[in-house]
C-alpha cells in the first residue's frame, strides 16, 4: 500500500490545484468518494483511473471577482483486484463529485464432486 | 474495515492532522465547539462592492435547492440551508466533509434594495445581487455651461 508522491514537482510552475475536501465510504458491494468542488460543472469534471491511481480535478470557472480554480486530488487504489474498474461511474451534482468504484463479485462457492473408486 | 482509497500525496495528510484535532478538542471541551468549528457545515462566504450593488457568493457545494432558503426581513438578508451525508456513519472511514445546518444573517445598510433581491445557485454557489436604491446609485450632475 503506497503513499508515494507522485507529481508534485510539474505543478508549482503552472496551475495552483485546491485540494478538495472528500467522504469515503465503503459498503459491501462498492466505495463510494464524495468531493466537495463548488463551482464545478459536469464540463468542468474529470476522473481518470491510470494503474491503481484514482484521480480527479476540477475546474471552476472565474466568477464574482474570484479567480478560476482547479481542484485535484489522487488516491491509491490499495487492491485493484477487488473491484470490477469497467464498472466505475461518476457524477457531479451541485457541486460534489461522486465516485462509484463497484465491488468485482465474489467467486460462488462451487461444489466439487468426489468421484468413487 | 478495508481501507480501500489511500492517499496519493502526503501533503494532504493535512485533513487526518485535522480530524485528530477535533476529536482531542471534543475530549478536552465535551459541551460543544464553538459555532464554525470544522465539523459544522458553515459554507463560505465573501462579497464584493459595486457601485451600483453588492455581489454576495456562498459555496454550498452539495446543498439541494429544496434545503436552501434565502429571506429578507427589514433590512437582514438571511441565507439558510442543510447538507446530510448519504452514507450511514459506520461505512465511512474518510470524512472531512461537513454536515448539518446553517444559518447566516447579513444586517445590510438603507441604501440597499432588499425588495430586488436576485438570487442563482449553480454548481453547489448560490449567488446573490443586491443592487442599491436608486437614490443611492452614483448619479451624474450635469454641469450647466454659461
Amino acid at each position: 500500500m503506497s503513499t508515494k508522491e507522485l507529481t508534485r514537482g510539474a505543478e508549482a510552475t503552472s496551475v495552483k490545484y485546491v485540494t478538495p475536501r472528500v467522504e469515503i465510504s465503503e459498503t459491501e458491494t462498492a466505495v463510494r468518494l464524495y468531493a466537495d468542488m463548488p463551482g464545478v460543472g459536469l464540463n468542468g469534471a474529470t476522473v481518470e483511473l491510470h494503474d491503481d491511481v484514482l484521480s480527479f480535478e476540477g475546474s471552476a470557472e472565474s466568477s464574482n471577482g474570484r479567480s478560476a480554480r482547479h481542484y485535484r486530488r489522487r488516491f491509491n487504489l490499495s487492491d485493484p483486484a477487488l473491484f470490477d474498474l469497467e464498472k466505475i461511474a461518476a457524477k457531479m451534482s451541485h457541486g460534489v463529485l461522486e465516485v462509484e468504484i463497484p465491488k468485482a463479485a465474489k467467486p460462488q462457492p462451487r461444489q466439487i464432486k468426489i468421484a468413487t473408486t | 474495515m478495508l481501507y480501500a482509497l489511500t492517499e496519493a500525496s502526503p501533503l494532504d495528510r493535512f485533513w487526518d492532522f485535522r480530524r485528530e484535532f477535533d476529536r482531542l478538542f471534543d475530549e478536552a471541551f465535551p459541551f460543544g465547539r464553538p459555532e464554525g468549528s470544522s465539523t459544522s457545515f458553515t459554507p463560505a462566504f465573501d462579497w464584493q462592492e459595486q457601485d451600483d450593488g453588492l455581489s454576495l457568493r456562498v459555496e454550498v457545494p452539495g446543498v439541494e435547492p429544496d434545503k436552501l432558503n434565502v429571506s429578507v426581513t427589514g433590512h437582514v438578508l438571511t441565507v439558510e440551508g442543510e447538507r446530510w451525508s448519504k452514507n450511514d456513519e459506520h461505512s465511512v472511514h474518510r470524512n472531512e466533509r461537513s454536515f448539518g445546518k446553517f444559518s447566516k444573517s447579513l444586517h445590510l445598510p438603507e441604501q440597499y434594495d432588499l425588495a430586488a433581491v436576485e438570487a442563482k445557485h449553480e454548481n453547489g454557489i448560490l449567488t446573490l445581487r443586491i443592487p442599491k436604491s436608486a437614490a443611492a446609485k452614483p448619479r451624474n450632475i450635469r454641469i450647466e455651461a454659461r
